[in-house]
């Protein structure tokens, strides 16, 4: 019964969006930054805001009747004050923009976590605002608040079930402040995607062995061996700091693994024969993780393009993203 | 929204807590005492159990406290319908509504009916005084709602939790400033009603108050009553205080112990008698509430208000009781005659006395009848009697069966009552008809109101005696004891026995009264007539009921439409505080005749400004400092550091430039 009310009110929307463009027009999707503005916030009364008026007008008329006019001032009051609580609710959503929108690596299967960049256009302190992803299933709805002239971030996650670019969606910004009588909202739309990586093969089988033997660098490794320690970059991974020399400075060092060039391994797509396209990119994509965590220089060929062999995160992103946007029925 | 209800944290709790406890306060003046102490014990046992964790209550408890209330409401009222035991009900509903909150909507719910439950109370009391307090209670309706919103997550925690309060306090009491001039607005146009939807049974007897009975000691709790009877604006200047008898009940029919009122029926409408020459004086009364029919008016009333009966006895009986504040007008003759002429059971009524009892005053009476030449005289020597050899008290001893005998031959000390019904059981016994009145006598006239305030204490008792030809005359034979109980009142008559902090307290009270006459006359009275002169000042005598709501939409709309504008005013789009100050810097340039081109980005401008040098040396080093600041500020990271901006829109306000010169 609830699913088919649900589904029955998604295509109404769906509809009415189609018929009525006006009205729904915020809703296709716009470049950042989203200002939000009084031609784009809708006010309606809240569940709490309509019983309340309810008890507001029995209060009315128990005051009338008892001809009380001290309890028909208290009522006036409470009523106006309810009532003129929607100009603060509405000013507190106006002019609340929607600066940026960060989105960390994941993978397929995954929840997308989002990082959102919000600033408020006006002097006024903003509580009480709310978000959620419409995308989002399952995610709650995160509070947050903006001071004068402020920015805050926010963080969300959405749910990544395919590899590829993933549109953010619909973003709902509300407010009930102040006194939870009014449902202040808006949409935002932003037209920026994020980056999903492919699903990650779980037990994946080993790396397959590359030119050298990498195999035995990896047994051989030691802490000697490593030449060079630099400063750390968001990103490296944490097995790679060394703690020891770290903690000798007032910074993080990273271990820097030099010449491991000849010792590279080759992740290459037709190797995998017997495997359908995407138990492919599932098995390269875990590999490049393997690699990463091992250290080992790895070369990435697909059939339509290869990159050469290299470590860190960019060229662990730069494989992962060619993965990533294989077309969805690569031969 | 959908889902769960959040459960509230204990700051959340205590705030709602609050607001229910203000509601349940407020109903404490009336309720019985038990009821009161029951629902405060819910309230702080519900917070209590929310602060050890506050589970889930079990439904037994829930059962056991719905039969405890039922109980006691049985007990005491022995009904759920009226006033009383239904705000009985609603507080005890409201606090056991606290102890099942667990989650915000259940907060929401019980703040709900906390707004109910205190608006109610006011139905009780509408002093200027309890108002107010009600509008404190209001303000922590507000500020528990605001808490339930959620709050700056970086807001500092300040050092104290009472501190913590204020800026929530302070902003419903701002919303409630806001709010007032709407509120105002409807109040006065919400068109009143003039006859109530329902009327619940009226609770008798709860009020002090004259009555129609009078027995010893009962006008005593009455002279130590310092609350309002009724305040009495005078059309032209108030008469002479010795004429200021407000009369009330006149009591007939005496046993031997108690005094009461007698039906007398209604007095004809030719009644009045007046003599030629004697003005009448007109006046309002605004009578506080006494849950009893009677009026009181200067004796005595010829014109009397609407749906008010005129006994033969010349009292007023409104047909049902005064059970909030009533405003009437009414115009009496100081100098009157009425019952020329004595039907003979009134007669016999006004002469009667019990057998066996007082007969040693009733002998007197006699005696006075065969010695004395007219009943002139009796009168005269029953007040020397009085003048010479009794005390005015409000403490006096205790008397026996024989309570006149004892008086008048015993103690010798008592206050009107004593000696109103001594003198009727004198004149009686010396066959003149007589009888007992009962109201108010004095009161104060406040010289800056204009108005004259009567308080219970200012209830008195006198007589009045029939004679031929003239018909009834009063008399007062307390004033022949002492004369300073009429002329300042009983108070001030008995100065020697009450402490000097009272009289020094009543003065100033005296005094304050003033705000309570206005807001009563102002805000309490504002009923439907006087709202439908509303605009009499702007030449309209008459507004009708849905010009009123038409009045209401149109003010209200006005203040909507500037509330709206407020709401939507676009303020001049402020650039984000980097931007701001990378304007700034540029600007500062261009003073000095280096302006950034158009098409001129931040690097390429640095480039041109490092190239032409049109600075000084030590400018030009700490601009490029700048112009590196800003780009990394700019476009290295996707969420620029706060601090960062903060401290390069500094360094730009400080920077001061010097051409190569």
């Amino acid at each position: 019964m609830r699913a088919a009310l649900a589904s029955g009110w998604s295509t109404l929307q769906s509809l009415a969006e189609r018929r009525l463009p006006a009205l729904t027009r915020l809703k296709r999707a716009e470049a950042l930054p989203i200002l939000l503005h009084r031609r784009r916030i809708y006010v309606v009364p809240s569940r709490f805001g309509l019983a309340y008026s309810a008890m507001l007008l029995v209060m009315l008329i128990g005051s009338l009747n008892y001809a009380n006019n001290p309890a028909l001032l208290l009522t006036c009051l409470l009523g106006a004050a309810a009532y003129l609580s929607v100009f603060t609710a509405f000013r507190t959503l106006n002019r609340v923009e929607l600066r940026s929108i960060k989105a960390h690596s994941c993978h397929a299967g995954d929840r997308l976590p989002l990082t959102l960049l919000f600033g408020s256009a006006t002097r006024a302190r903003k509580h009480g605002l709310w978000l959620r992803m419409e995308n989002g299933e399952g995610g709650s709805a995160t509070a947050f608040a903006l001071a004068a002239d402020g920015v805050q971030t926010v963080e969300a996650s959405l749910p990544a079930p395919r590899r590829g670019w993933q549109p953010i969606g619909r973003v709902r910004v509300w407010t009930e402040h102040p006194y939870g009588l009014f449902h202040v909202w808006s949409w935002l739309h932003p037209e920026q995607s994020a980056l999903v990586y492919p699903r990650i093969e779980s037990n994946a089988p080993p790396l397959p062995q590359g030119q050298g033997d990498a195999r035995a660098q990896i047994a051989a490794r030691d802490e000697d061996e490593f030449g060079l320690l630099r400063e750390y970059r968001a990103g490296d991974p944490l097995r790679q700091i060394a703690w020891k020399a770290s903690a000798r400075r007032d910074h993080l060092l990273v271990k820097q693994f030099e010449s491991r060039r000849g010792h590279e391994i080759v992740l290459a797509w037709n190797r995998l024969d017997g495997l359908d396209a995407e138990a492919r990119i599932s098995r390269l994509a875990a590999w490049i993780e393997c690699a990463e965590s091992a250290q080992t220089p790895y070369r990435l060929e697909l059939p339509q393009t290869r990159i050469d062999a290299a470590l860190g995160p960019a060229h662990r992103h730069a494989c992962l993203r060619e993965l990533a946007l294989m077309p969805e029925r690569a031969s | 929204m959908s889902g769960p209800s959040p459960i509230l944290t204990m700051r959340q709790f205590s705030w709602v807590g609050a607001a229910v406890l203000a509601a349940v306060l407020a109903h404490a003046p009336h309720l019985p005492a038990i009821i009161t102490a029951l629902a405060l014990a819910l309230v702080a046992a519900s917070w209590l159990h929310r602060r050890r964790g506050g589970s889930a209550l079990p439904g037994w408890i829930k059962l056991v406290l719905i039969a405890v209330f039922a109980l006691v409401l049985i007990v005491q009222y022995r009904s759920v319908i009226g006033r009383e035991p239904g705000s009985a009900l609603a507080c005890a509903m409201l606090a056991s509504k606290l102890l099942e909150t667990r989650t915000r909507r259940d907060a929401l719910a019980a703040i709900c009916f906390a707004s109910f439950t205190l608006m109610s109370a006011l139905l009780f009391d509408t002093s200027l005084a309890f108002t107010l307090a009600t509008f404190a209670g209001v303000v922590l309706l507000l500020a528990a709602l605001r808490e339930l919103e959620p709050q700056a997550v970086t807001a500092p925690k300040p050092a104290s939790s009472l501190r913590a309060c204020w800026p929530t306090l302070r902003a419903s009491l701002i919303s409630l400033a806001i709010a007032a001039p709407l509120a105002l607005c409807g109040f006065l146009f919400i068109p009143r009603l003039d006859s109530p939807l329902w009327r619940t049974p009226a609770d008798a007897g709860a009020r002090t108050g004259i009555s129609d009975t009078m027995s010893p000691g009962s006008v005593q709790n009455l002279l130590l009553d310092d609350s309002a009877a009724f305040r009495v604006d005078f059309d032209g200047t108030p008469p002479p205080r010795a004429q200021l008898y407000w009369r009330g009940p006149v009591l007939t029919d005496f046993d031997g112990e108690t005094w009461r009122r007698r039906e007398t029926g209604i007095a004809p409408p030719d009644a009045r008698e007046a003599t030629a020459g004697s003005a009448a004086i007109g006046y309002a009364i605004t009578l506080e509430a006494s849950d009893k029919p009677w009026l009181f008016a200067l004796d005595v009333p010829v014109d009397i208000p609407a749906e008010t009966q005129r006994g033969r006895d010349m009292s007023l009986v409104r047909r049902r009781p005064v059970t909030e504040l009533f405003r009437y007008r009414a115009r009496s003759l100081p100098d009157y005659r009425f019952d020329r002429d004595l039907s003979a059971d009134l007669r016999a009524a006004t002469l009667a006395l019990p057998g066996g009892f007082n007969p040693r005053s009733v002998e007197q009476g006699r005696s006075w009848r065969r010695e004395l030449p007219d009943d002139d005289a009796i009168v005269r020597a029953a007040l020397d009697l009085f003048h010479d050899a009794f005390f005015y008290t409000l403490s006096p001893p205790p008397l026996g069966r024989d309570s006149v005998d004892d008086f008048l031959f015993g103690t010798k000390r008592g206050f009107c009552e004593h000696f109103a019904a001594a003198f009727v059981v004198l004149m009686r016994g010396a066959g003149i008809p007589a009888r007992v009145v009962t109201g108010y006598q004095g009161g104060y006239f406040n010289p800056v109101g204009d108005y004259l305030l009567v308080r219970q204490s200012d209830a008195h008792a006198w007589a009045e005696v029939w004679r031929a030809g003239r018909g009834w005359m009063r008399v007062d034979p307390t004033a022949a004891v002492s004369p300073t109980r009429v002329e300042f009142g009983a108070q001030a008559a008995t100065l020697g026995e009450r402490t000097w902090y009272r009289g020094w307290w009543l003065a100033t009270r005296n005094r304050i009264d003033l705000v309570n006459h206005a807001w009563n006359n102002l805000v309490v009275q504002f009923n439907g007539q006087r709202q439908r002169a509303l605009l009499r000042p702007l030449g309209i005598d008459h507004i009708e009921p849905d010009t009123l709501l038409w009045l209401l939409i149109g003010a209200s709309g006005l203040m909507l439409v500037a509330a709206t504008l407020w709401a939507m005013r676009t303020s001049r789009r402020r650039a984000a505080p980097l931007d701001a100050a990378y304007d700034a810097l540029c600007g500062k340039l261009a003073r000095v005749g280096a302006p950034r081109s158009d098409n001129e980005g931040p690097l390429t401008y640095a480039r041109r400004l490092r190239v032409a040098q049109p600075l000084s040396q030590r400018c030009a080093s700490e601009v490029q400092r700048l112009f590196a600041d800003y780009v990394g500020l700019r476009y290295a990271r996707a969420f620029p550091p706060m601090e960062g901006i903060v401290e390069f829109a500094r360094r730009v306000r400080r920077l001061r430039l010097e051409t190569r010169s």
